[in-house]
């Protein structure tokens, strides 16, 4: 009996304890001098500020409109450490507005700096005429802040609510952000009318993750026109979810990673369904086939280019002149597109009030819009496209499964001709017949149409290979002399494109020319396939170059090809290293031994490996008498690498660097 | 009937529009058009002041744009705020043969508020459209109508904003009632045609057929090289207020109306500044008393609203919220000052790297700045109140080495703001290596920095964590592959202050071993990295700005059973264009190598340009000079 008792008194000393550390007990408004004493292992000189609560809620409550909001509540108290953390007390709250002028509103804003003075905490509170708004862009309002009487050591506390009619818009919620933060609560009660898919991501780990079911009443007022109001009350089941995650470190940034979203610990919601009593079930989110369904009645998606768009026949009659098969008219249809339109911004779907030939008129839109249009086009010649949506690096990943139109950002096209598939982005000036830009190259996409498929565009498939070759010979007079020619992997002719556009080729060579100092003098300058977007651009031109007449000469027959910095610098990171694509560069270089010297010293020739089958890099050089010969290639098999493995390609390209600055010498024939 | 004719009338009005080629490109001559992005065909502004509370701009242009880099010229960008209000925007695209394609539609037209990524709160916004046309050439008309209200700013002719341009016509007009006086400053000769009726006043200026001057690095400012016109008011009236800026006495005169009654501090402060300063004889000491309260107890946080862009928050405010923006801040400083029995003033400038472009022979509102000052003589003390860490007393090159408007009882002076030389900006720096057989580095280095040379590393200090500066001194190096091991920081708070920087630095592979010899570059850290190229003729003068002096002492020690190759040859130059010596000194295993730079603010005439170029291709050479040590056998 007694070792029983025992027994359930440490059973309930466990659950008061569960509780105790599953509520945390803080109220705005109320604070001790205790408070101020904040012991966490979080609170080191890399904080300037740490979040000591973030609580927020959403609940369901009934409106005079005879349906439900959303009220979300939220509550965040922080100390700010120092002065690099005045920032934590500027807040900025968005809110939406709808296109008819519906808006979220904000109630109930309060909040109040702490100071300690002595024994003594001092409050200073926001006053109301503080707060400012401002019209961000149309559908976007922001309120602004800042909290009063803010010090080092001060202790800011605000609380307000967001009261909202769009419940397709429940707040998500981040547990990680610029500062630390002890403790991050979220509270959803969802009624049963309601069904959302929960979106959760990051590495940190949850301190509570708990649903628990219970019944609440729902009274609402309608009041339609003259007729009278009618109030009524529906009761339904509630389910309750709370997540909690304690001491979370702050967000940091790195290079080469695609986007710091996609690692954020967050909380997003989708609405599914909703299922209001007495009535059928509405699907919202619905299934790939049925949101293609949908998309493709949508005036602002799929109707303009199932149409037969009977006012572009004469336009188009003179883009595709004198085209001998389909592929050559769509290439026409494309170059056109992407010659004469300018996009403005992402999107998935055509503006308001825009119709195609609104667009086709203006010159301009957004990627959906000019996409569409090229789709119209293409379509308007009988040529099989379908527009494929997808998320931009940038914009993190979209999900590999549910519909979520929401986390989509960009529109391409996918065509198909003679069998053959081509993914087009008329949207990008210079990007040629059948490539996408590298920022699209991030998952899943999917193409829109009766039957809808995925489509992976992985970094993986991108493979940028670039050659080089380096001659060098005695010239007839003194000196030395020779040719250089490269070709350019298809993102670097890119990117050399777009830099021409806006410079001279003497210009661009002259630069070229002072990269390698006063010694060299560069002549013949040529850049091929400077316009043919399909094909990569090779640079050619002839140097010479004098290399003195000094007993030793030292000389890197790499020239300014040679890897001069580690494009790893920092010696730690925290994130998988995620790169635009694979590589694969190889220089070989053909030199004469300068008249009158002989080769004392050549580099040793070596072949090194990334983790046995993911990179290689090879330094092969040969000396045959009065030539040297030289071939080094680097291979990035794979464009994303663990975190685990950053030690390892940091050391691989470190020793890239190093043997790539490798000298021959030579010294004077006696 | 009558209805039906004027129907006609118009009917064959825009027709007749329609029909008539405007701005075609090949009427451009080729000499124009040869180097330029862009032409302005034609351009028109004209001021029409009504009195001194209102004026009415009129603006109307036509550029053609000729390739993808004069795209920035393409589009249409004004903002308004409660003085300046956009009454119409008008526009018309034409291709190259002048004809209309189509006319600005007011839903193109967009709408944004100004985010300078700074203020809290403005009340700027922007009106924004483009064509977003493609097929060069082409040509862009443009047509505003603007109001303001206020004549405290007027426009500016800067008929050549840039390179890469050409100016077939451009006129600039101000219409002023017969009784105003109108100020403006012209350069290069550019005198106003002036005609006069019984009720208003006309000033005229036209600039025809005219190319850019090409864009040359270290050159004078565009102002000196292009045709500019600054005009100002003489009376004037804002939001209220009157004022009149013939003078800068008078400008700060106007100045003391806005920032009346704004200093009345509430009976704490008043408490607080006599127990801070009252046991203190010193007036300096004072000072540092009041400065350092001002920068524990308030922070940056700008609001620009109306007015509020000129007149600062009222101490009292800023005393409560313990926040403001420059203008309150140093309005609340001077007013503590002021509860001490000490004199200080607020100091109007223009804030920003190197810039000592204050025209002073033309009053007019050219500051986005305010600081505070205190006269004292020889030792006067000037502050930045929207620091929290800055030393009392030093200005750096935000705002040091420049003019600036002193605000006092009377009005406005001109002065100027502390000058730092070469010898006030110094980075002092002891490295001490040792490199083993296999070229790995590891090496103490240890800094004294002064002056604007500590800026960043004050910055290093106060505005990052220790991760974050970790982080950035593991990338800015232009090492290899590297780390940073040990960073410590020691800071000595003078009017000239100076940074003490210690840091311990692993390089794997920093020198190449082969199989028989060792290839090291001894100056570590300080590569010149200025090229001039000389491939075109220097027109204008060559001007550098910053100056400062360097010195390092580089001791390494390298693996027995060497010997040197190829050394470099000692280098000492001192001319003209700067001081520059490396001294080498090798003895058994040990380089020494010590390296003097001393840069100085100066100007040199374009004929010197090839000079300037060598001097400056000896040191970028020098400074990545090799050591190569072969075994010895």
């Amino acid at each position: 009996m007694l070792r029983i008792l025992a027994l359930s008194a440490v059973v309930i000393c466990c659950i008061n304890q569960l509780k105790a550390q599953d509520k945390l007990n803080i109220k705005y408004g109320k604070l001790a001098v205790a408070d101020f004493a904040v012991a966490s292992a979080l609170v080191d000189s890399n904080a300037n500020a740490i979040v000591l609560a973030d609580i927020g809620s959403t609940e369901f409550q009934g409106n005079n409109k005879g349906r439900l909001s959303l009220i979300f509540k939220r509550h965040k108290r922080i100390k700010i450490l120092n002065k690099n953390g005045f920032d934590a007390a500027k807040v900025e709250i968005s809110l939406y507005i709808s296109n008819s002028g519906d808006e979220e509103k904000l109630d109930d804003v309060k909040a109040v700096t702490y100071n300690l003075e002595g024994d003594k905490i001092v409050e200073t509170k926001l006053e109301t005429k503080n707060i400012f708004k401002e019209q961000v862009r149309k559908n976007i309002v922001t309120k602004k802040f800042t909290l009063p009487a803010v010090k080092e050591g001060s202790i800011i506390d605000y609380t307000y609510t967001i009261n909202s009619d769009f419940i397709f818009n429940l707040q998500p919620w981040e547990f990680q952000g610029e500062y630390p933060c002890l403790w991050s609560e979220y509270e959803v009660n969802i009624p049963e009318f309601y069904n959302y898919v929960f979106l959760s991501q990051g590495s940190q780990a949850f301190h509570t993750n708990k649903t628990t079911n219970s019944s609440t009443s729902y009274h609402l007022n309608s009041a339609s026109g003259a007729e009278r109001s009618e109030s009524f009350s529906i009761t339904a089941n509630v389910s309750t979810n709370r997540w909690v995650m304690k001491d979370v470190p702050a967000l940091k940034n790195e290079s080469f990673i695609t986007t710091l979203s996609n690692h954020i610990s967050k909380i997003d919601f989708q609405l599914s369904q909703i299922n209001y009593p007495n009535q059928p079930v509405q699907n919202i989110m619905g299934t790939w086939g049925k949101v293609s369904e949908e998309r493709l009645k949508d005036e602002s998606f799929g109707v303009p280019i199932e149409r037969g768009n009977g006012w572009l026949d004469d336009e188009i009659k003179i883009i595709t002149k004198n085209s001998s098969n389909k592929l050559e008219a769509a290439q026409k249809i494309y170059a056109y597109v992407r010659d004469n339109f300018t996009r403005t911004g992402n999107g998935t779907y055509i503006s308001d009030n825009t119709s195609l030939k609104d667009i086709f008129k203006k010159r301009s839109g957004n990627i959906a819009e000019i996409n569409l249009l090229l789709i119209a086009m293409l379509r308007h010649e009988k040529i099989e496209a379908e527009p494929v949506i997808l998320s931009t690096r940038g914009n993190g990943f979209a999900h590999a499964i549910y519909p979520l139109m929401g986390k989509f950002n960009y529109l391409v096209c996918q065509a198909v001709i003679d069998s053959s598939r081509y993914y087009l982005d008329a949207g990008l000036p210079r990007l040629g017949f059948g490539m996408l830009p590298e920022y699209c190259y991030n998952g899943r996409a999917r193409i829109i149409s009766t039957v809808p498929a995925a489509v992976d565009f992985e970094a993986d498939m991108l493979l940028e290979n670039k050659a080089t070759t380096i001659i060098i010979v005695n010239s007839a007079q003194k000196g030395m002399e020779g040719g250089f020619t490269t070709t350019l992997g298809m993102y670097e002719s890119l990117e050399l494109r777009n830099k021409l556009a806006k410079t001279n080729k003497e210009d661009y060579f002259k630069e070229v020319e002072k990269g390698y100092g006063n010694e060299m003098k560069i002549t013949n300058g040529e850049i091929d396939s400077l316009k043919i977007y399909e094909q990569p651009v090779t640079l050619k031109y002839d140097m010479k170059f004098d290399l003195g007449d000094d007993d030793v000469i030292y000389f890197n027959p790499l020239l300014n090809e040679a890897t001069k910095q580690n494009p790893f610098k920092s010696m730690s990171r925290l994130y998988p290293v995620e790169m635009p694509y694979r590589f694969n560069e190889t220089i070989n270089v053909n030199m004469e031994v300068p008249k009158g010297y002989k080769v004392d010293e050549l580099p040793k020739s070596t072949r090194v490996k990334l983790n046995e089958d993911e990179g290689m890099f090879e330094y092969i050089v040969k000396n045959n008498g009065d030539n040297i010969q030289l071939r080094c290639r680097l291979v990035l098999g794979k464009a994303n690498y663990a975190t685990e493995d950053y030690q390892t390609i940091r050391d691989f390209f470190g020793f890239v660097v190093k043997k790539q600055a490798e000298q021959i010498v030579f010294k004077k024939a006696k | 009937m009558v209805s039906t004719r004027l129907f006609l009338l118009i009917c064959f009005c825009s027709v007749y529009i329609t029909v008539t080629a405007q701005y075609p490109v090949f009427t451009i001559p080729d000499s124009l058009a040869k180097s330029a992005n862009m032409v302005k065909r034609t351009e028109e502004t004209t001021i029409e002041i009504k009195n001194i509370g209102k004026a009415r701009i009129l603006i109307k242009y036509a550029y053609t744009i000729l390739n993808e880099a004069g795209d920035r010229f393409a589009y249409f960008i004004d903002y308004y705020d409660r003085f300046r209000q956009i009454n119409s925007i008008t526009g018309t695209l034409y291709d190259a043969l002048g004809t209309k394609i189509k006319q600005v539609k007011k839903k193109d037209i967009e709408d944004e508020a100004v985010d300078d990524n700074m203020s809290l709160a403005t009340d700027s916004r922007t009106k924004y459209h483009n064509f977003y046309y493609k097929k060069y050439p082409y040509t862009v008309e443009y047509e505003t109508e603007i109001e303001i209200s206020g004549i405290f700013d007027l426009p500016d002719w800067r008929p050549v904003p840039r390179h890469n341009i050409s100016v077939i016509n451009s006129k600039f007009t101000i219409v002023t009632p017969a009784d105003y006086t109108l100020r403006y400053k012209y350069n290069q000769g550019f005198k106003p045609v002036i005609n006069s009726t019984a009720s208003n006043k006309t000033y005229s200026w036209e600039l025809k057929n005219t190319i850019a001057p090409e864009l040359e690095i270290y050159g004078p400012d565009w102002d000196e090289i292009t045709p500019v016109v600054l005009t100002a008011p003489t009376d004037f009236e804002i939001d209220g207020y009157k004022g009149s800026m013939d003078t800068w006495l008078h400008f700060g005169q106007f100045m003391n109306k806005l920032y009346a009654g704004k200093d009345v501090l509430p009976p704490a402060i008043k408490q607080k500044v006599h127990e801070l300063t009252n046991g203190l004889a010193d007036n300096k000491e004072k000072v540092k008393a009041i400065y350092n309260f001002l920068q524990q107890n308030t922070r940056y946080i700008s609001i620009q609203l109306g007015i509020g862009g000129w007149q600062p928050f009222d101490a009292s405010f800023v005393a409560t919220k313990k926040y403001g923006d420059c203008k309150a801040l140093s309005n609340y400083m001077v007013a503590m000052l002021k509860e001490a029995g000490i004199k200080g003033n607020t100091v109007l400038i223009y804030g920003g790297d190197e810039e000592d472009n204050m025209i002073t022979d033309f009053p007019s509102n050219q500051f986005n700045h305010a600081i505070a000052c205190v006269p004292l003589g020889k030792d006067t003390i000037w502050l930045e109140c929207t620091s929290q860490t800055k030393q009392a007393g030093f200005m750096g090159s935000f705002t040091g080495n420049r003019k600036a408007l002193l605000i006092n009882d009377e009005g406005g002076y001109v002065v100027s703001t502390p000058y730092y030389k070469s010898n006030s900006n110094l980075q002092l720096r002891k490295i001490e290596a040792v490199i083993d057989e296999n070229g790995n580095l590891i090496t103490d280095i240890n800094t004294r920095f002064t002056g604007e040379q500590q800026e960043l590393h004050h910055s290093l200090i106060h505005s990052s964590t220790k991760e974050q500066r970790d982080k950035y001194l593991n990338t800015r190096l232009s090492l290899p592959t590297y780390t940073v091991t040990k960073t410590d920081y020691t800071e000595i708070n003078n009017s000239l202050p100076e940074v003490y920087e210690t840091l311990k630095i692993e390089a794997p592979n920093y020198a190449t071993v082969t199989g028989k010899r060792l290839f090291i570059v001894p100056n570590i850290f300080n590569k010149s990295s200025t090229r001039l190229a000389q491939d075109k003729e220097r027109k204008n003068i060559i001007r550098f700005k910053s100056c400062y002096k360097d010195v390092d002492t580089i001791n390494i020690k390298i693996p027995a059973g060497y010997k040197p190759e190829s050394l470099p040859k000692n280098i000492e130059i001192n001319n003209a264009y700067g001081k520059y010596s490396t001294t080498y000194n090798i003895k058994d295993n040990d380089i020494t190598l010590i390296r003097i730079h001393e840069k100085n603010a100066a100007q040199y005439p374009a004929s010197a340009f090839a000079e300037v170029a060598a001097y400056y291709e000896t040191i970028y050479k020098a400074d990545r000079a090799k050591i190569v040590f072969v075994k010895a056998e």
